[in-house]
């Protein structure tokens, strides 16, 4: 009976204790997760003027940047636990915390973690203010009642919830049509703009080139890495072979390792030595959906009439951007009907007159 | 002038108006399916400007119009050979049969291939080579190259009736498409690496009118070089299969327009010796055409060809031009036909097209003609074996001209009497001069005194350019038709030294010769060449005067009265008077006019003026009033029959003075009615 009481007693006092809370906590916030009912009755036992003494534990080291709104922090519970034992000691939970300031208020999260948990997840961390962490742990042994570990060295990150954006990817002397993309020789100069917040920072272009014999990623740094980019990178040459397709994709990243979205292109390159007046596909099949290009090195070239063997007018063509050194056709002459499957002239007036042949298959 | 001025006209107002739509310029339309058929064949033909669906009497009519055909003159064989834009080469080789059988019997076998059809062959062809095949990713892959061809067959026949001459015809085709050398990586589509095969078939027609209604209102001579064309291409639409399992069907054209053939020494006065020197044999043939093909907007072409004989004759050198709202807009060009053989020549002709944006080009065509030409000589060999069947008569004169007109359009005159002025009006040379005095002579009978007249100028005209050749080739006869145009028309100064002329002189020139003399009053001159017309009278039996001794009778009586030598006319009025029948007969010369064909009351007259003259007064009263005829001529308001009571009243009243001014008052009435220039006596009289 006498036993039944003082265990009676003993439970309300710990309970009592739990209520008061712990000692090191901080602000008013709740925990950031639910304590366990076994570490809530264990905090309640806790003797109010127990004072930390055992070695810091250890926090693994926390990148500058973390993405996201949330962090996993780590720490080496095998070892912090092994070694306790050594001294006699069994480790009951961790106690971490997670501190910023906001707004010029200062903040604390807290939480409890039972032995053997070598990870916590804080959520809802703002982006931008540093955040600082801290574990300790709690223990129990049968000389000393309960202990507690000094606070372990402050490990801080940055929250970054936010890609970059890649806002604009030229590239030099691109030749856009409405069905094919090319460009004059396999060099490649890209005109980059991207950005990210104020407090990110945007450290490297990736560019990637696939095709049937390539597959290759090559990255460039930004030095130094800044928020607002916007630089011409003359880079590799492409390694597919001339006249071949080829995917090129560029995106960049930030410090935090978020990469921006992916812009892609799909192009083929042709020696510099068949920059002449031809046109492709030839033959081409305007009834399913080709489009004839015709090139043009000729940039005062600004009108480019069709024929018939016979010197018949067939269409009259006009480029869409005068930087352009093309003009396309859909297989139409001037009254927007089909031509008939045969050869057909074009012929081209800048500063000297050129021309070239083309075959429509229908 | 009028006859033929419409004509002309018509055919400017036509050229004007198509010229407003000529320069439209060319529109962005073309590509459409079979685009080397329409482009033309033949180096006459592009060198007019591509206007010869009127014409196409050649081996080109395969393609340009199959009724043309049968007014190839012999058997052709033509080919050209042209190199288009960049190396594009463009190849025709046609030939046409005139008449393929000579004189079947077989009725079928007449109508299929007797002498009024023809049939044709020919073969074009388009290549291009050259063209880069690249990929869609711009590889080179090699060189392809494109082929375009077309086969045809023509059948065509003429109809040959009064209101013209009709031909029509078809052509049937086969044609063929194929890429050549294109890789394996191009893929299989209908069309490449093989042959796509289609066929169609054309029809035209042409007219040359003759005496249709539209036309009767115009001189033949303006009429015939006329001639009207229409085709229809593609009637019977070939088409290229498409990889979608559609067809492409080759566009419907229809093309029609009108040729003539401007014979130049129709267009200058007769009597423009020099022009008419040059012009001789000369012609120009301007060709106007339109277009109208499915898909596209109206083409408009003209064309013009002269021919021009040189180096005396043996040469035909064809200078042409033409220009059309196409892109090859316009194009010049120039043949030359050589016979070589009796019955063979060679034509060569060049073209030269203009085309604002790309390189200009020539053309040449080489055309061999062999075998009996389906000419004039040919139909009047033909209408001579069959005979009565005034058909190839027709064909005669429709390919006016020729030097069987004068004779066939007799023939035709005479069996086709309500077309018989039209057809003289064909004639040349004497033969025309000769129809027009027939003409003159025949309104004089009709008294249309002044239509007459008007004839008679044409005739004089006529005549006049024969007579002033350095070898006159005027007969007598012809001499003695021209002086009495030229009197009819009141020329007595020209009629006396044509009259000189004539080396046989019969009554008949020397009356007109005094007639001459009269009208000029050379009274001497007169009574000797009248003198000389009348026969001799006192003959055993009693002679009956002809009319020409009448008429000179009555012309020496006014000679010797103006001449004062009355008692003299006296005495041979009085012969004339007891000789002569009285009407004159049928052919008597009417000028002087002498509309009724009665002298007897002219010789009273003239009597009646003598004795009063004579101072036989009451003689010449008496005469007087037996020449009733005359009365009416007075027109100072005296009825008729009121000249005889004057008469009667003066001699009652012994007014000799009266009664001579009277006299001459009738005299100068008779000279005035029988002078050269006055009116006919009919019509003064109010009959």
């Amino acid at each position: 009976m006498k036993t039944t009481r003082i265990l009676t007693c003993l439970l309300t006092l710990i309970q009592g204790l739990l209520a008061a809370g712990p000692l090191f906590r901080g602000t008013e916030r709740d925990p950031a997760w639910r304590t366990s009912p076994g570490i809530a009755a264990v905090l309640t036992a806790l003797p109010a003027d127990l004072t930390p003494t055992l070695p810091a534990p250890r926090l693994y080291r926390e990148p500058e940047f973390t993405l996201g709104e949330t962090n996993s922090l780590a720490w080496p519970a095998d070892s912090i636990e092994t070694a306790a034992a050594s001294a006699g000691f069994t480790v009951l939970f961790y106690e971490i915390q997670a501190s910023y300031d906001a707004d010029g208020v200062s903040e604390v999260l807290w939480g409890f973690v039972n032995a053997g948990t070598d990870s916590a997840v804080f959520t809802g961390l703002p982006e931008g203010p540093p955040v600082s962490y801290r574990l300790r742990y709690y223990t129990r042994s049968a000389a000393d009642g309960f202990g507690l570990s000094l606070w372990s060295d402050p490990q801080v990150s940055i929250q970054d919830a936010h890609p970059p954006v890649l806002s604009r990817w030229d590239l030099s002397g691109l030749q856009s049509g409405e069905t094919a993309r090319w460009i004059i020789g396999p060099a490649l100069n890209h005109r980059i703009t991207a950005s990210d917040l104020p407090t990110g920072r945007v450290m490297e272009v990736f560019v990637h080139e696939k095709s049937a014999v390539v597959d290759e990623t090559v990255v460039y740094d930004i030095v130094p890495p800044r928020t607002e980019v916007d630089t011409v990178l003359t880079m590799n040459a492409l390694k597919t072979p001339a006249h071949q397709a080829v995917t090129l994709s560029v995106w960049v990243r930030d410090r935090a390792g978020q990469p921006s979205d992916v812009r892609s292109i799909d192009l083929f390159w042709i020696p510099v030595e068949e920059f002449r007046m031809f046109s492709f596909p030839n033959p081409f099949r305007p009834a399913a959906g080709e489009i004839a290009v015709i090139q043009v090195p000729a940039p005062d070239a600004a009108v480019l009439r069709i024929f018939d063997p016979f010197g018949s007018l067939v269409r009259i063509l006009r480029k869409s951007d005068a930087a352009d050194l093309f003009f396309q056709w859909d297989g139409r002459n001037d009254r927007g009907d089909l031509v008939s499957t045969g050869g057909y002239i074009c012929v081209v007036e800048g500063r000297e007159k050129q021309y070239c042949k083309i075959a429509v298959l229908r | 002038m009028d006859k033929f001025k419409g004509t002309g006209g018509f055919i400017a107002v036509i050229s004007l108006w198509t010229a407003a739509f000529a320069f439209a310029g060319p529109e962005g339309d073309a590509g459409r399916a079979g685009a080397f058929l329409r482009y033309g064949v033949g180096g006459r033909a592009l060198g007019m400007g591509r206007a010869f669906v009127g014409v196409a009497d050649d081996a080109s009519g395969v393609f340009w119009n199959p009724a043309g055909l049968v007014g190839a003159s012999r058997v052709e064989i033509q080919s050209l050979y042209s190199n288009l834009y960049f190396d594009s080469r463009y190849s025709h080789l046609g030939m046409v049969l005139p008449r393929p059988l000579d004189n079947p019997k077989n009725p079928l076998l007449r109508f299929l291939f007797g002498p009024r059809t023809a049939v044709g062959f020919g073969w074009v062809g388009l290549g291009m080579v050259d063209f880069e095949q690249r990929t869609a990713t711009a590889e080179f892959i090699g060189r392809f190259g494109l082929e375009e061809n077309a086969f045809a067959a023509s059948w065509a026949r003429e109809e040959a009736g009064s209101w013209g001459l009709l031909r029509a015809g078809v052509t049937v085709k086969a044609v063929n498409q194929g890429f050549s050398g294109l890789a394996d990586g191009a893929g299989a589509v209908p069309g490449a690496e093989g042959r796509d095969w289609s066929a169609g078939a054309d029809v035209g027609a042409t007219f040359q009118p003759i005496h249709a209604p539209l036309f009767r209102s115009f001189s033949l001579r303006y009429v015939l070089p006329l001639r009207f064309g229409v085709s229809v291409q593609n009637l019977i639409q070939p088409a290229w299969k498409l990889q979608s399992g559609e067809n492409d069907p080759f566009p419907r054209s229809v093309r029609w327009g009108l040729a003539y053939r401007w014979v130049l020494k129709d267009w200058f006065p007769r009597s423009w010796q020099t022009v008419q020197s040059v012009v001789e044999d000369v012609d120009i043939l301007t060709a106007l055409d339109w277009e109208k093909a499915e898909g596209s907007g109206t083409g408009v072409y003209f064309g013009a060809e002269g021919r021009i004989p040189v180096l005396r004759r043996r040469l035909l050198w064809s200078p042409r031009f033409g220009f059309n709202n196409q892109a090859e807009w316009m194009s010049v060009g120039t043949g030359l036909t050589v016979p070589f053989a009796k019955s063979a020549a060679v034509r060569i002709d060049l073209a030269h097209e203009l085309h604002p944006d790309l390189p200009n080009d020539t053309r040449m065509s080489m055309t061999f003609q062999f075998g009996v030409p389906r000419d004039a000589g040919f139909f009047r060999r033909w209408y001579d074996r069959a005979g009565g069947d005034t058909g190839p008569l027709l064909n005669i004169v429709a390919d006016y001209p020729n030097p069987e007109v004068n004779g066939t359009v007799k023939v035709l005159a005479e069996s086709d009497s309500r077309n018989a002025s039209r057809y003289n009006d064909l004639l040349l040379g004497i033969d025309r001069a000769e129809w027009m005095y027939r003409t003159a002579v025949d309104l004089l009978k009709r008294n249309e005194t002044d239509k007459a007249r008007r004839k008679g100028a044409d005739a004089g005209r006529e005549y006049a350019a024969l007579f002033s050749r350095q070898e006159n080739p005027l007969t007598d006869l012809q001499l003695t038709h021209y002086g009495e145009m030229l009197l009819l028309t009141g020329q007595p100064e020209s009629a006396v030294p044509v009259l000189r002329e004539v080396e046989k002189t019969t009554p008949r020139t020397h009356y007109l010769t005094g007639t001459a003399f009269k009208g000029l009053g050379r009274w001497d001159a007169a009574i000797a060449a009248f003198d000389s017309a009348i026969h001799s009278i006192g003959v055993a039996g009693e002679p009956v005067l002809n009319s020409i001794d009448c008429l000179s009778a009555l012309g020496l009586a006014e000679s010797l009265i103006r001449n004062n030598r009355n008692a003299m006319a006296l005495q041979v009025l009085e012969d004339m008077l007891t000789h002569c029948q009285g009407r004159l007969d049928e052919d008597y010369p009417r000028y002087p006019v002498f509309e009724d064909g009665y002298c007897v009351d002219d010789a009273q007259l003239l009597v009646g003026v003598c004795l009063i003259r004579m101072a036989r007064i009451r003689d010449g009263v008496n005469a007087l009033l037996e020449a009733d005829r005359f009365y009416p001529l007075l027109t100072n308001g005296r009825t008729a029959g009121g000249m005889a009571d004057d008469l009667i009243q003066m001699l009652s009243n012994d007014d000799t003075e009266g009664l001579q001014d009277a006299a001459e008052t009738l005299l100068d009435a008779y000279s005035e009615a029988h002078g050269l220039n006055g009116r006919n006596a009919a019509v003064r009289a109010g009959r």
